[in-house]
């Protein structure tokens, strides 16, 4: 008795947790699209106001922003420090790339990123301003629809996995 | 973060999976895509060392140009007189190119794009050509980049060691000095070490070093990256970066009270009155115009006016007559004499 007690509420426990890790996804997108929008607004202003180099650009702003996007900045900047011959869309992409499994973006958030990674520093001030105020405006519109997901998901799937594993445990009971 | 290391260790300058130190050729590989920078490395030190410009043009052979010979850069990454195996630059490399050479960052050279040219760390320059954009008659920034001129900076510490001693006037001062010399002499190497010896002090002639204002328009000089000189301009001098030469003279005389300021290539018509203005503060000039010899010089419009007033009290003329930097003749403004015997090439 004590055994299959002890079995149930692994499965209840595991499957509850499940779903909290799904929902998680949808809070961890806002989140991400949240960050990422502060980082570049960070970025941009290094960039139109100072004409801070690339590659310090991305530390300054690393060091105000939280994670898991700092991360991404440092690697960026490292990548270019590197001097490996990456130009700084390459340098862009690979840093989201290493850390996808870390961030919650989807599809259409990764698309707009790296379209901005294309031109970021590979053109004058007016495009770069051109360049940022886009992927700002096309994240935040990403952003409200991320908000939605996120209201209409994120406590289903919580309750979803309770239900989960009280379903297993009635079945194999 | 980006400190430039002036007793690099030649063998910590490797690039993975290459194997040859490329010494201060660094900067220049690091400011070239990895497809021809593979191709460059290939190159003997020895090799490298005879070249004095590197250019990648869109759609044409990949060249380097020494003193007296050019060649092509084969696929295999050696040189060759032939076309036929040449590696031919693609625009991607261009493009590349000019991205690495700004460290991704396009938008913080608008100004020297608009001047046509950029200095890498290791001071470098870079000519740019493409198509100009303009707006209202003056030049916006260039785009669509055709063609890329990478001019090795070489300095020759020590080449002005026979020309020096003509140059001091006492322990404090210097003569105001002219150096006349055909594109491609020496003429800024040689500007160069004057000023270096002249800030760092010649103690083999008692001379204790004195404040040198370098306004160094296009940066040639000491090369500066990010404001900091690449090249060794002395412990005295004090730089104005890719500043205009009439107005940056004005500004060092006002603000740093140099005792001589030093500039390359005068010949605008507002640099007279700048040049004036020094001799009546007391701050000594030094500068340089190209010419072949100087009634060349004297027929050209503001340096033959500077020179007809009796401004220059020496005259160094320059020529390649045993290599680039040889001192062909050294003149006493003042009485019109020739005052030195003819030196050796210095570099």
């Amino acid at each position: 008795m004590i055994l299959k007690m002890i079995a149930c509420s692994v499965v209840l426990f595991s499957a509850t947790a499940a779903g909290f890790v799904i929902a998680g996804r949808f809070s961890g997108r806002v989140r991400d699209l949240r960050l990422i929008q502060e980082g570049l607004k960070m970025m941009e202003s290094e960039i139109l106001f100072t004409s801070t180099q690339l590659p310090e650009a991305l530390l300054n702003t690393s060091a105000k922003l939280e994670a898991p996007l700092d991360r991404v900045f440092v690697h960026a900047a490292q990548i270019l420090e590197g001097r490996m011959g990456y130009t700084a869309g390459e340098a862009w992409n690979l840093a989201f790339e290493k850390y996808l499994e870390a961030l919650c973006f989807n599809k259409e958030d990764l698309e707009i990123i790296r379209d901005f990674g294309k031109s970021l520093g590979s053109t004058d001030k007016a495009n770069q301003e051109k360049n940022f105020r886009l992927a700002r405006l096309q994240l935040s519109s990403q952003q409200v629809k991320a908000e939605e997901d996120r209201g209409r998901n994120e406590r289903m799937y919580k309750n979803l996995g309770f239900l989960l594993g009280v379903t297993i445990i009635i079945l194999l009971i | 973060m980006y400190t430039y290391d002036k007793t690099m260790d030649r063998e910590k300058n490797r690039y993975p999976g290459e194997g040859i130190s490329k010494g201060r050729y660094r900067f220049i590989l690091e400011s070239v895509p990895i497809s021809i920078r593979s191709l460059l490395s290939n190159l003997s030190i020895d090799e490298l060392d005879g070249i004095e410009e590197f250019r990648l043009k869109v759609d044409a052979p990949l060249m380097v140009y020494g003193s007296g010979f050019n060649a092509f850069v084969t696929e295999d990454g050696r040189l060759s007189k032939q076309k036929t195996r040449a590696y031919v630059v693609t625009e991607e490399d261009a493009s590349k190119a000019l991205q690495l050479m700004c460290n991704c960052s396009l938008y913080s050279i608008e100004d020297d794009l608009r001047s046509g040219f950029i200095t890498i760390r290791g001071g470098h320059r870079i000519g740019v050509a493409g198509k100009v954009v303009t707006d209202g008659g003056r030049i916006k920034t260039i785009k669509d980049i055709s063609s890329l001129n990478i001019r090795v900076s070489r300095e020759v510490l020590g080449c002005a060691g026979s020309v020096i001693p003509y140059l001091i006037k006492d322990r404090t001062g210097v003569y105001n000095t002219l150096i006349i010399s055909p594109p491609q002499c020496g003429k800024t190497t040689l500007l160069r070490d004057i000023i270096r010896q002249l800030s760092g002090g010649v103690p083999s002639l008692g001379f204790e070093g004195i404040k040198v204002g370098v306004v160094d328009e296009r940066s040639e000089i000491a090369g500066c990256y990010k404001g900091v000189p690449q090249n060794d301009v002395g412990i005295r001098t004090d730089v104005l970066d890719a500043c205009p030469k009439a107005q940056g003279v004005m500004m060092l005389i006002r603000s740093m009270s140099p005792v001589v300021i030093a500039t390359d290539e005068l010949g605008r018509p507002e640099d007279l009155t700048a040049v004036g203005e020094a001799v009546n503060a007391g701050v000594s000039i030094l500068t340089t115009v190209h010419g072949w010899g100087r009634d060349d010089a004297a027929r050209k419009p503001v340096i033959g006016e500077l020179l007809r007033d009796g401004v220059f009290e020496r005259i160094v003329v320059l020529s390649r007559k045993r290599g680039p930097g040889t001192i062909d003749e050294i003149y006493d403004g003042a009485l019109g004499k020739k005052i030195s015997v003819s030196g050796g090439g210095v570099g």
